[in-house]
């Protein structure tokens, strides 16, 4: 059975729904005003950290490649090495790693800053100090590999976290990255 | 190389991301809907037609309108407001186009609108964003992400349909021992893990 | 609906109807940020905020919203709260943001609020709609955090950080954990309530806020034909 509609029954739901959807807009733009600096600021803070964390010889950081590639240098503006931010494929989602890589090519510190989709217990320990710093002293020439994986007797071998190879390849793969965009450009811009 | 990828991202979604089992979206269907093994097949399908049809719409709308204006924070408002007008869209269209499909499925898309695994499709899929993962591996994923939740339906149906011919200790009756089965379901799904890279090496 | 004192209106939330183990509403977001007990309070305050600016904004506009655009438009205020949220937690308090994740937008698609909107704010004043936004509130971060805590507890032997047990049963923090702990709870609250003579719920369809607009065919027990519907 049709019903007659009237346009008035059309219009002033339509209208009200507009005028709410306005306000909403209106009162979210606000707060963005409000909140966003704040928000980029705690971002770019947190990755600060992470710099600093991996390349501890670092005073300030000069961008090269935006997100990717940092050069650190000391206080007396002399360099000392570069951040390299780099991902990989985890086992829930990506996992974000910063390494820093000193100027002789060896590897000083690795900071794995995002691996919040990693199984918690399992892999999230991938952020461990004890397994993190299997990568120090590691150097760029040759590529790292989990021990697990080690067919070819590779020099440079890391333990995986137990039960998390798969996120401990991850971080892995992540830090060969980094090394590789090492020899790859930060060698140039020497 | 691209269909490898694709690949990957379809079973990624249904066996090591399944959204019910491991990323807890979409429990309320899933816990409701899957007594029966035809409402839950219905369900399923409709649940993955509005999965596609709303990443089709809210992903480029987020990256081509939202991104460059600086109004991200619109994302949540805007998503759900278009999720709702797609799934009343979709009823409208059935229901004067294809009455018999509207018999079968329309009757579950008012329940889609609050189903989180919707709306978290759209949203997840763009933190995917990369090099790697484009447009159509967005809507591959989404479609992945509506299978998964199909197949973890259909298994559940089956596993429901066992339990009502079990005898079940009275305080256990009705969603606790659903909810027990379907811990046990999750369980299973566990062992899919490194499934899928060792299936397609990417590298 | 009878006069009811307030006192009422603010507790009926946290035990007699508690929204996650009576009225089954929310199961996503319990399932998924329960990992941890702090990671519940998280969740269980955002949510809240929520629940009390929405209900009393919609109380307070439900004269003016056409019934017809009922839905969208509490959908639309929600959406807007949630983001606010959303915005402040990023800024002031980016360590929950981050372990909430994708779970503090989805506040907008949680059934409890949508579902006091529809049942309670759309339909009565607004004090009384605060109240018992404040009630729910306390009730699903109750919830949550019993849930939390009981999780931490076996899955990390921590509770709030704190290390209690030396032994870590790891399935506590991992999806079959979570619903199995679930149900364990309902279990517990249908004990409880049983005694008390009232009837338990066996699916969650029957709180969702929408089973009305949704022909309930869904939901039902035997999936026979949709019922015609009337618009």
């Amino acid at each position: 059975m049709r019903k007659k509609i009237s346009p008035k029954a059309i219009i002033i739901p339509t209208i009200s729904l507009f005028l709410i959807c306005l306000v909403v807009t209106a009162v979210l733009a606000l707060t963005n005003s409000i909140t966003a600096d704040k928000i980029a600021e705690n971002e770019a803070q947190s990755k600060q950290e992470s710099m600093f964390s991996v390349l501890p010889a670092a005073a300030s950081f000069e961008e090269i490649e935006p997100d990717v590639l940092y050069q650190g240098f000391d206080k007396d503006k002399k360099p000392v090495g570069y951040a390299i931010s780099t991902s990989a494929q985890g086992y829930g989602g990506s996992v974000k790693v910063m390494t820093g890589i000193d100027s002789a090519g060896v590897i000083v510190g690795v900071d794995v800053f995002y691996n919040d989709d990693e199984t918690p217990g399992l892999g999230k320990n991938t952020s461990n100090e004890s397994f993190r710093a299997q990568y120090k002293g590691m150097n760029t020439k040759e590529d790292i590999v989990v021990s697990k994986d080690n067919t070819t007797g590779a020099a440079q071998e890391i333990d995986a976290v137990t039960s998390a190879t798969i996120s401990s390849r991850a971080v892995t793969k992540a830090v060969n990255e980094a090394c590789r965009i090492y020899n790859e450009k930060a060698k140039e811009a020497k | 190389m691209l269909i490898k990828s694709l690949i990957a991202v379809f079973l990624a979604a249904i066996l090591t991301e399944n959204y019910v089992l491991s990323k807890f979206l979409g429990i309320c269907p899933f816990l409701g809907v899957s007594k029966k093994l035809n409402t839950a097949v219905g369900m399923s399908v409709a649940v993955t037609f509005v999965m596609v049809l709303a990443t089709a719409v809210t992903f480029p709308i987020y990256m081509y309108i939202l991104v460059p204006s600086g109004m991200e924070y619109l994302q949540t408002v805007l998503f759900i407001l278009i999720i709702a007008g797609l799934v009343q869209l979709v009823e409208i269209v059935l229901k004067k186009y294809i009455p018999a499909l509207y018999k079968s499925l329309g009757i579950y898309l008012p329940l889609i609108t609050t189903n989180c695994a919707v709306l978290g499709v759209t949203m997840l899929v763009l933190q995917k964003v990369g090099p790697d993962y484009t447009y159509i591996h967005a809507l591959v994923n989404a479609f992945g992400a509506g299978i998964g939740f199909l197949v973890a339906m259909v298994m559940f149906a089956g596993v429901r349909g066992r339990l009502e011919n079990a005898d079940i200790p009275k305080s256990l009756k009705g969603l606790p021992i659903t909810l027990v089965a379907a811990s046990l379901t999750s369980l299973s799904f566990l062992g899919f893990a490194g499934f899928v890279e060792k299936l397609i090496p990417l590298s | 609906m009878a006069k009811r004192g307030y006192l009422k209106e603010l507790t009926k939330g946290v035990v007699k109807e508690n929204p996650v183990l009576c009225l089954v509403l929310g199961t996503c977001p319990t399932l998924a940020v329960t990992t941890s007990a702090s990671n519940a309070i998280g969740m269980g305050i955002a949510a809240t905020a929520v629940l009390i600016c929405s209900n009393a904004v919609i109380s307070a506009l439900r004269k003016f919203i056409p019934d017809k655009v009922r839905i969208p438009a509490y959908i639309t205020i929600i959406a807007g709260f949630v983001t606010v949220v959303q915005m402040l937690v990023k800024a002031f308090a980016p360590a929950i943001n981050d372990s909430l994740g994708i779970f503090l937008p989805l506040i907008v698609v949680n059934c409890i609020i949508l579902g006091r909107a529809e049942m309670f704010a759309g339909k009565n004043p607004v004090i009384p709609s605060i109240l018992d936004g404040i009630g729910m509130g306390i009730g699903f971060t109750a919830a949550l955090l019993l849930m939390g805590i009981i999780r931490e507890l076996f899955g990390s032997g921590t509770v709030f950080g704190v290390q209690l047990l030396p032994v870590q049963i790891l399935i506590f923090i991992l999806p079959p954990g979570g619903f199995f702990v679930f149900g364990m709870l309902i279990m517990l609250a249908n004990k409880l309530n049983t005694r008390a003579g009232k009837a338990v719920k066996t699916t969650p369809c029957a709180g969702c806020p929408l089973a009305e607009s949704c022909s309930k065919r869904a939901c039902s027990e035997d999936g026979k034909e949709a019922a015609e519907n009337a618009d």
